[in-house]
């Protein structure tokens, strides 16, 4: 309650006329328009929003009839028949309440107007006032709305239209699809559960990579990841799965990063490339064999298009001509003959065998790169006889081996019969003087005839022997049982027999140096050592000159010195020294069947001893032999 | 008559001379091709029986020292040879060899060739 003590503050008593200004006032300020008209039908009030909202100014609107300035004609008979039946009546059906209807402008358009009319009555006269909203742009903005939502409608319509056919597409695809996410497949088209045999209707639900081989998870899950961290990665490569049902399947990828979903994932494109795979490996495989048997065979082989090498394995450029690989591929194969005379000669041989479709075949001299020469096989024939465009292949074979057995064997022949028909013409001098002067022969010449006979049997079977021993020792059965030897007496005893035998024309000098006589030898190979060298040492040198054997020992090993003042050994003979049947080309026609210094080396390489030699054509010879002392 | 034995190999030289001494000639020996070149010049043999293969001069190589001396060079001259060679007979027709023959040879053939080389002294 308020106190005495307040000033109490007495509004003033407003006034009939201030309530009316105010009231006007507030129609004048109002945001809607505010009509009011007697119940004539007569406007009487127009607020400055009707004026803004219809074209009217107010002192004309005043006094004019409200169906003739806003109403549309065809509602005019209406509103003045529902004003007379509200005046008869009081029954307003649209009266109190907000209605939707249209009204006229000045200029003639019509506006969708929200309208709320208010009877009032004074004793028996009646007015009305509305107040008017224009909801022009509120209907356009429910236009635009609805046929908004049409639209989006028709859109929607449209996308899923879209993403049907998209899906048809995608399902449809003979490609497999799939979308990876944090290793898990995302999403996969019909194809992609097809190449791994999964029904569609399952899931993979697991992790994409078990289904990759094991041997290649590794690469694919790295590949994967580092597409993930927008690292450069091969778009395009293959690798293997593993069915369902246990199958390996070749599949070519090519992947991509994305999003998905709002967060990044690969894209793939699967294909299945087993049987791809599988024809390119046999196709490689195939190529490969036939690589590796014409690389690994061990004759050359060449494809010759007029004289230039189309082609040549590497037996024949590699091994034999000593060439770099692939160097010889398109050259000229003039380039391999040592004389071009044997070029001519085989061109026209072989033209010869080509008219006649026949293999040609000869034996030529070839060049190394380094100049050295070999005797070559070539066997060569035309591809395609009625084209010779076409070229030749040819197989050619180092023969030089070959051919020096073959001489060596015709060496062996030639010379054991040349050796053989000496003690042979002796023999059957020797028989036929016996037979046919026995009775006019004294018995010293019979007694000296049969000693030719039986010393010629011997030399042929001393040179038998040879040959024998040589055959055992190359094949590894030559016998070696060492034991315990007097060197110094095995020695002297060896000179003592050459004095008086072949050696008595020579002086034989003989040093012994050893201090310890005896060691582990085989003792008749060690003859034959010691006696084939120092035989040698006097066959080839003069009567008078000396020859020479001294004999040593260190803790390691004994040795042997054979010198001689004779012919010497040609340096082009003495890589060739111990070769069975090769015989120095100085020899003249001292006897000799070419195997003593090869049997000499067997005998030595038995007690893993060694043999060395110096020469000089002309003035003599030392063969030194080395054998380790036996503990 | 008097027969030149030029022969390096020791045993065949001695039953060469045994045979023909035997057979009533007159023989010398050389084992080597210049000894027997030598005593060919110097002896005038009425026939030579030579080896091929020697040390120093060779067949041949006597033959034609022997062929190219006036003195010499109608004496018969009998190539003994241990070459197994098939040309060496065609080569040695070819050097004027009178007679060429192989090692081992048959003593009775030898003798035929030579009585019917050596020239025929007054028969």
């Amino acid at each position: 309650m308020p106190t005495t003590n307040d000033r109490e503050i007495h509004p003033a008593e407003p006034s009939r006329a201030d309530a009316a200004e105010r009231l006007r006032q507030i129609i004048a300020g109002s945001h809607d328009a505010f009509i009011s008209i007697s119940q004539d039908g007569l406007i009487d009030e127009w607020n400055p929003k009707a004026e803004q909202m219809f074209g009217w100014e107010r002192a004309e609107a005043l006094g004019r009839r409200l169906s003739d300035l806003i109403i549309p004609e065809r509602f005019r008979e209406a509103h003045e028949r529902g004003l007379a039946h509200y005046l008869a009546t009081g029954e307003g059906p649209v009266l109190q309440r907000m209605i939707e209807v249209d009204a006229v402008l000045r200029d003639g358009r019509e506006i969708p107007i929200e309208l709320t009319v208010l009877p009032l009555k004074h004793g028996n006269a009646s007015s009305f006032c509305g107040f008017i909203r224009d909801i022009g742009e509120r209907r356009r903005a429910q236009t635009a709305l609805a046929q908004n939502a049409e639209q989006i409608s028709l859109q929607r319509d449209a996308l899923i239209a879209s993403e049907q056919r998209y899906r048809s597409v995608v399902d449809h695809a003979k490609e497999g699809i799939i979308v990876t996410q944090d290793g898990m497949a995302k999403f996969a088209n019909a194809y992609a559960y097809q190449l791994v045999d999964f029904d569609p209707k399952e899931s993979f639900d697991r992790q994409s990579f078990e289904l990759v081989h094991p041997d290649d998870r590794a690469m694919v899950r790295e590949n994967y990841q580092r597409r993930l961290r927008g690292e450069q990665v091969s778009e395009d490569y293959s690798y293997r799965v593993l069915t369902r049902n246990g199958q390996v399947r070749w599949l070519q990828t090519k992947s991509v990063r994305i999003e998905w979903e709002g967060k990044p994932a690969t894209l793939s494109f699967l294909t299945d490339v087993t049987e791809r795979t599988r024809l390119q490996d046999s196709v490689r495989r195939a190529l490969m064999e036939r690589e590796t048997i014409l690389a690994t065979v061990v004759v050359g082989i060449a494809h010759v298009e007029g004289s230039t090498m189309r082609w040549v394995n590497t037996a024949l450029e590699q091994h034999m001509l000593g060439y770099a690989k692939g160097e010889l591929v398109g050259g000229d194969v003039r380039l391999l003959y040592a004389d071009q005379q044997d070029y001519r000669k085989v061109g026209q041989e072989f033209a010869h065998a080509f008219a006649a479709n026949q293999t040609y075949r000869g034996e030529v001299q070839f060049k190394r790169k380094d100049g050295a020469t070999f005797w070559a096989r070539g066997l060569g024939r035309a591809i395609d006889s009625n084209d010779p465009a076409r070229g030749s292949i040819w197989i050619v074979e180092d023969v030089s081996q070959e051919r020096e057995l073959s001489e060596l064997k015709s060496r062996f022949v030639s010379m054991t019969s040349h050796e053989f028909r000496t003690p042979l013409a002796t023999i059957l001098s020797s028989t036929q003087l016996l037979e046919d002067y026995a009775d006019r022969l004294p018995a010293d010449d019979r007694g000296q005839l049969l000693g030719f006979i039986k010393q010629s049997v011997q030399r042929m079977t001393e040179m038998l022997d040879d040959v024998l021993l040589i055959g055992r020792a190359d094949s590894g059965r030559l016998e070696f049982n060492p034991k315990r030897v007097d060197l110094s007496e095995l020695c002297a005893h060896l000179i003592d027999a050459l004095r008086v035998g072949i050696g008595a024309n020579h002086q034989i000098e003989f040093e012994d140096r050893l201090r310890q006589p005896n060691a582990q030898v085989d003792e008749k190979l060690l003859r034959h050592i010691l006696n084939n060298l120092l035989s040698n040492a006097i066959k080839y040198s003069s009567t008078g000159t000396r020859v020479g054997l001294q004999v040593s020992a260190d803790a390691h090993s004994l040795r042997f010195e054979i010198t001689d003042q004779g012919i010497g050994i040609p340096i082009e003979d003495q890589s060739l020294l111990f070769d069975p049947f090769h015989r120095g080309r100085n020899v003249g026609t001292i006897q000799g069947t070419g195997l003593g210094l090869a049997i000499v080396k067997r005998a030595i390489d038995l007690h893993s001893g060694s043999i060395d030699f110096s020469s000089t054509p002309g003035q003599g010879t030392t063969f030194v032999v080395t054998i380790p002392i036996k503990a | 008559m008097h027969i030149l034995v030029i022969e390096d190999d020791e045993l065949i030289r001695a039953n060469l001379r045994r045979l023909l001494t035997l057979e009533g000639y007159r023989v010398s020996t050389a084992d080597n091709g210049i000894d027997g070149a030598r005593l060919a010049l110097q002896g005038l043999p009425d026939l030579i029986i030579c080896d091929l293969l020697m040390p120093g001069l060779d067949g041949y190589a006597v033959l034609s020292e022997l062929r190219a001396n006036s003195a010499t060079q109608n004496i018969a001259f009998i190539m003994l040879t241990a070459s197994a060679d098939k040309g060496e007979r065609e080569r040695s027709e070819q050097q004027g060899v009178t007679v060429f023959m192989s090692k081992p040879f048959d003593q009775h053939e030898l003798l035929r060739a030579v009585r019917r080389h050596l020239p025929q002294a007054g028969a």
